[in-house]
């Protein structure tokens, strides 16, 4: 329970525009008006109960729109950026975007399915805010799921042939999707045996016998939902983690169960709580702050387990984001200096891109940001099930030293920090851009304000940073546009103070508001 | 773009972490180096079907291997012979997708390695039932297991990888870390004491818009003279320094050194071609010693194998053949070895229309230095519950991967208390070393 009075803390400009960084894919001073005015209650209540923003919808509109019978990858990137970074229910899109990272399928291996693709996100979409056994069992039968963990066609034993269930499913639903290899505590630190070890979760045995529990499902003609077949099914007695499996269940009965078993096992409520904070803006969270959403996701406050409105409400409204402490590491406690993370290198590109508001030329949206190639991160696009980065991924460095992790570090090799930066920079001038398939914005907000640098470095701090642009940087531009003694166009004067800003290690963090 | 001078001065390499350790970080001696060698790792990533990549040809064993699984086993015109045996004897053969091999297979500059993958101890299944030995923790689990490919089977925990310890050992140096990791890090090249280097197979690029000074300028006033109190903020500062340092370095040196071979158009051969650019710029970048890991994935074939698994496979036969060939024209096919490694073998019994998750596995090894003409390691026995089945056609490895690369770290110069320190489990095998380089 947060012992402290939201109402009171969110009166803080500098609270609210902390909060909506981490719950939003960028906000505007409207955005941050708006979440005044309604109080951080109103404002969640909003948020859950606006109409879903479905991407297929949008991705069939783009697809006319761009005469591309068939769709392809960039209409379906270019409609993730559509709707991400313009629809109202801005917290759920970025729910969906964090839990498409748990629950990761890439169309690297499932190739040029769009409308499905999208139909998974909006299944993701969908239970965002809903149960997690719900979002479980959905994710467990779908056609894209189904191919991608290659559960769809996995049958019972068949001696004659010598063919076994398929693993595959089963393995990752356990480690990826809801318990994680160790034993946990609820405040996510490993269990240890007397030996001083930690203590797996499952065993191969338990594998191998939820595989059998699975076997039986397959994708129909569209793909989109997998459907039993008893004849495929195993319907022996099965045995995972210690729990009877009775014989002769169905494949629903013993799905049901198994999302039963993984929801209410210990390690789920930490193990998800961990890896939904990291996706909103802290990457080392202390334990107890784990813990609190923990206990957030086993009982909603009504006997309710596993509530994802009350998880993520948790999460962006705990003391920890409030007071902007970090897990202290090696040091122990906790501490500002650590609170934080570097920010996902497709949220840098998307909250500028939200902040300038660019808009495709033409009448359709497509990846004009070059996500994948530019960051290693697109939207259901990761490499392998394992996502762009491991959840304790430590680089180099005080970080490491520290026993600290930055997950998104992972992706900042030399080749792509220069890509980013070549990105921002044409993003910035692409206010010249007018050719069909390019993208632009409108600078003339920015340029009629160029001359009176005072009025513009304030219209920079609202526009760009909620009113809380770091000292440092307005002195760094304030710097620049007084210094400068050679005559320049608005534009190019505009643009160079962008550069500063969109490049600057402020921008490219989410850290404590000095 | 020419970077000033000035900034570099500014931005001070020797503070960027880019300065190499010059001192060895080693509890023994290691001598000096006076030659080149390089060390080329290709990660199968997903868990290669190796009992479908390397199969037995003499009678009994192709029985047996066809009734384990009938649906999957590769017919006599799909099979490639091989002129050697395996240790016990066996006739083996190659996936036919892998002919471009076949040629260094024939000179002696390539062999197998049979049966191989993560131990504690010589294990059979009677040994692991009874409880005297041990198996490596989370065997058929992904991530864990090409982990503890890349950092020993008792390392797991460590969050460096052999090859980076071993760099850390030797005092290995450089303009540039000799850790070369193609398109992303990987746990394999990372050190304690130096960086990797991680390099596009696309090479290096350029910052745009620094013909004009005070981008230059401003873009230099983020990280130089300037401290973050928040971690993170920090963190990438220090990044952005280093790359702007690596990426400068780098397109420099390729710069002089374009391939000067076709590779095939795959995203393997792009990345052997950015190796062999980085091996013939050894001299620029001042590395006597190279480490490269490179990748590719799509082995997990669950699902549909037989075509998939063709493909990939000749993919990677087609670029570890043309490396080579590269290599021997530039005269150092005796200096590089190259070895595949994958996280895990797959089970011999097949799913529907693929295979799962399994335990040993097959590695290829290639380059003037290996010793050809025979294969290494016995041809394990794939009937149901025979010594060497862990689990339903899961074998148990009879050669430890940490004996493999305990001689490759032999030949790369690495002294023997240094591999001991390296690998600790390899007390418990009759040798240390498997003598195939």
């Amino acid at each position: 329970m947060n012992l402290i009075n939201l109402d009171v803390i969110f009166k803080d400009k500098r609270q609210c525009a902390a909060f909506l960084q981490r719950a939003t894919f960028g906000a505007q001073h409207i955005d941050l008006m708006n979440f005044q005015r309604l109080g951080i209650e109103a404002w969640f209540e909003e948020q859950v109960n606006l109409p879903i923003s479905l991407h297929r919808e949008s991705f069939e509109v783009n697809i006319i729109a761009a005469n591309d019978v068939d769709g392809s990858t960039t209409l379906r990137i270019g409609t993730w950026l559509q709707v991400s970074m313009n629809a109202p229910d801005q917290l759920r899109q970025r729910v969906a975007f964090a839990l498409s990272q748990i629950f990761v399928l890439s169309q690297q291996s499932l190739g040029n399915r769009h409308g499905q693709l999208c139909g998974y996100y909006d299944l993701l979409l969908t239970h965002s805010f809903g149960l997690f056994g719900d979002l479980l069992k959905g994710v467990t039968t779908n056609g894209m799921m189904g191919r991608y963990l290659t559960l769809s066609g996995s049958r019972k034993a068949n001696p004659e042939k010598n063919t076994f269930p398929d693993e595959n499913y089963a393995r990752e639903v356990m480690q990826l999707f809801s318990l994680g290899l160790w034993q946990l505590n609820i405040d996510g630190s490993a269990k240890i045996d007397a030996q001083g070890q930690k203590i797996p979760t499952y065993t191969q045995k338990d594998v191998q016998e939820l595989a059998r529990v699975l076997t039986g499902w397959r994708t129909q003609n569209d793909e989109d939902v997998m459907l039993p077949n008893e004849k495929h099914h195993d319907s022996g007695e099965k045995i995972v983690m210690g729990q009877v499996f009775p014989a002769n269940q169905t494949p629903e009965e013993d799905l049901d169960q198994m999302v039963n078993l993984l929801l209410h096992h210990d390690n789920t409520a930490p193990f998800i709580a961990n890896l939904l904070i990291k996706r909103f803006g802290v990457s080392n969270p202390t334990p107890a702050y784990i813990e609190r959403v923990a206990q957030a996701f086993i009982d909603n406050g009504q006997g309710v387990c596993g509530d994802l409105k009350a998880v993520i409400f948790a999460i962006l409204t705990d003391i920890d984001a409030i007071n902007e402490l970090g897990n202290g590491g090696n040091t122990s406690g906790s501490t500002q200096a650590h609170y934080g993370q570097i920010k996902e290198p497709l949220l840098m590109l998307i909250q500028q891109a939200k902040i300038l508001k660019m808009k495709p030329i033409g009448g359709y949206w497509h990846d004009y940001l070059s996500c994948y190639n530019t960051t290693g991160q697109a939207p259901l696009y990761a490499p392998t099930v394992f996502n762009f980065y491991l959840p304790d991924f430590s680089p180099k460095g005080e970080i490491s030293d520290k026993g600290l992790t930055s997950p998104e570090s992972n992706l900042l090799s030399a080749f792509r920090m220069q890509r980013i930066h070549n990105r921002l920079v044409n993003n910035i001038e692409s206010y010249r851009n007018t050719k069909p398939k390019h993208f632009s914005y409108d600078i003339s907000s920015f340029t009629s304000r160029i001359d009176d640098i005072p009025t513009y470095l304030a219209y920079l701090d609202e526009r760009i940073f909620c009113g809380v642009m770091p000292d440092r940087l307005k002195e760094q531009v304030n710097r620049f546009l007084s210094g400068l003694v050679e005559e320049q166009s608005q534009e190019k004067r505009v643009c160079t103070s962008l550069y500063l800003i969109f490049t600057s290690p402020e921008f490219a963090c989410q850290g404590a508001i000095a | 773009m020419k970077l000033s001078r000035r900034h570099f001065l500014k931005s001070s390499i020797a503070a960027s972490g880019l300065s190499l350790v010059s001192t060895k970080i080693s509890a023994f001696e290691q001598p000096e180096i006076d030659d080149y060698k390089a060390l080329v790792c290709i990660f199968l990533y997903g868990g290669n079907d190796a009992y479908n990549m390397v199969v037995p040809t003499s009678a009994n064993e192709y029985r047996i291997y066809h009734k384990a699984r009938p649906q999957l086993a590769l017919t006599d015109a799909e099979i490639l012979p091989l002129s050697f045996q395996s240790d016990n004897g066996v006739s083996l053969g190659l996936h036919h997708s892998m002919q471009s091999l076949m040629p260094f297979m024939a000179s002696g500059e390539a062999s197998v390695i049979l049966n191989s993958g993560q131990l504690l101890a010589p294990s059979t299944r009677s040994s692991i039932q009874s409880g005297a030995v041990q198996v490596p923790q989370f065997l058929m689990s992904h991530n864990s297991q090409q982990d503890m490919w890349q950092t020993g089977a008792t390392n797991i925990q460590n969050r460096f990888g052999w090859a980076g310890r071993m760099a850390d050992m030797m005092g290995l140096s450089g303009n540039l870390s000799p850790l070369i990791a193609i398109n992303d890090q990987t746990r394999l090249t990372t050190a304690e004491f130096r960086q990797q280097t991680v390099v596009s197979s696309n090479g290096a690029g350029t910052y745009s818009s620094w013909d004009y000074s005070a981008r230059l300028d401003g873009y230099f006033e983020h990280f130089v003279g300037t401290e973050f109190e928040n971690i993170y903020m920090q963190h990438f500062a220090d990044v952005m320094k280093q790359s702007v340092n690596e990426n400068n370095e780098l397109k420099a040196t390729l710069d002089q050194h374009p391939s000067t071979m076709v590779y095939p158009d795959t995203k393997l051969g792009d990345q052997l071609k950015m190796v062999s650019r980085l091996i013939q710029a050894r001299n620029g970048l001042a590395q006597k010693r190279q480490i490269f890991c490179v990748g590719i994935g799509g082995f997990d074939t669950h699902f549909n194998q037989k075509p998939t698994h063709e493909r990939i496979l000749s993919e990677v036969a087609d670029a570890m053949a043309c490396f080579q060939t590269d290599i021997n024209q530039l005269g150092l096919g005796q200096q590089i070895v190259s070895t595949t490694m994958s996280d895990f073998g797959r089970r011999v019994m097949a799913n529907a229309s693929g295979s799962d998750h399994g335990w040993a596995g097959h590695q290829i090894v290639m380059g003037g230095a290996v010793k050809g003409h025979r294969a290494y390691g016995q041809w394990p026995d794939l009937n149901p519950n025979s010594e060497n089945d862990y689990s339903s056609g899961r074998i148990i490895p009879t050669i430890a991967a940490d004996q493999v690369h305990a001689s490759l770290c032999q030949w790369f110069g690495l002294s023997m208390a240094n591999i001991y320190e390296l690998f600790p489990n390899l007390i418990h095998f009759d040798s240390p070393v498997i003598d195939f380089v």
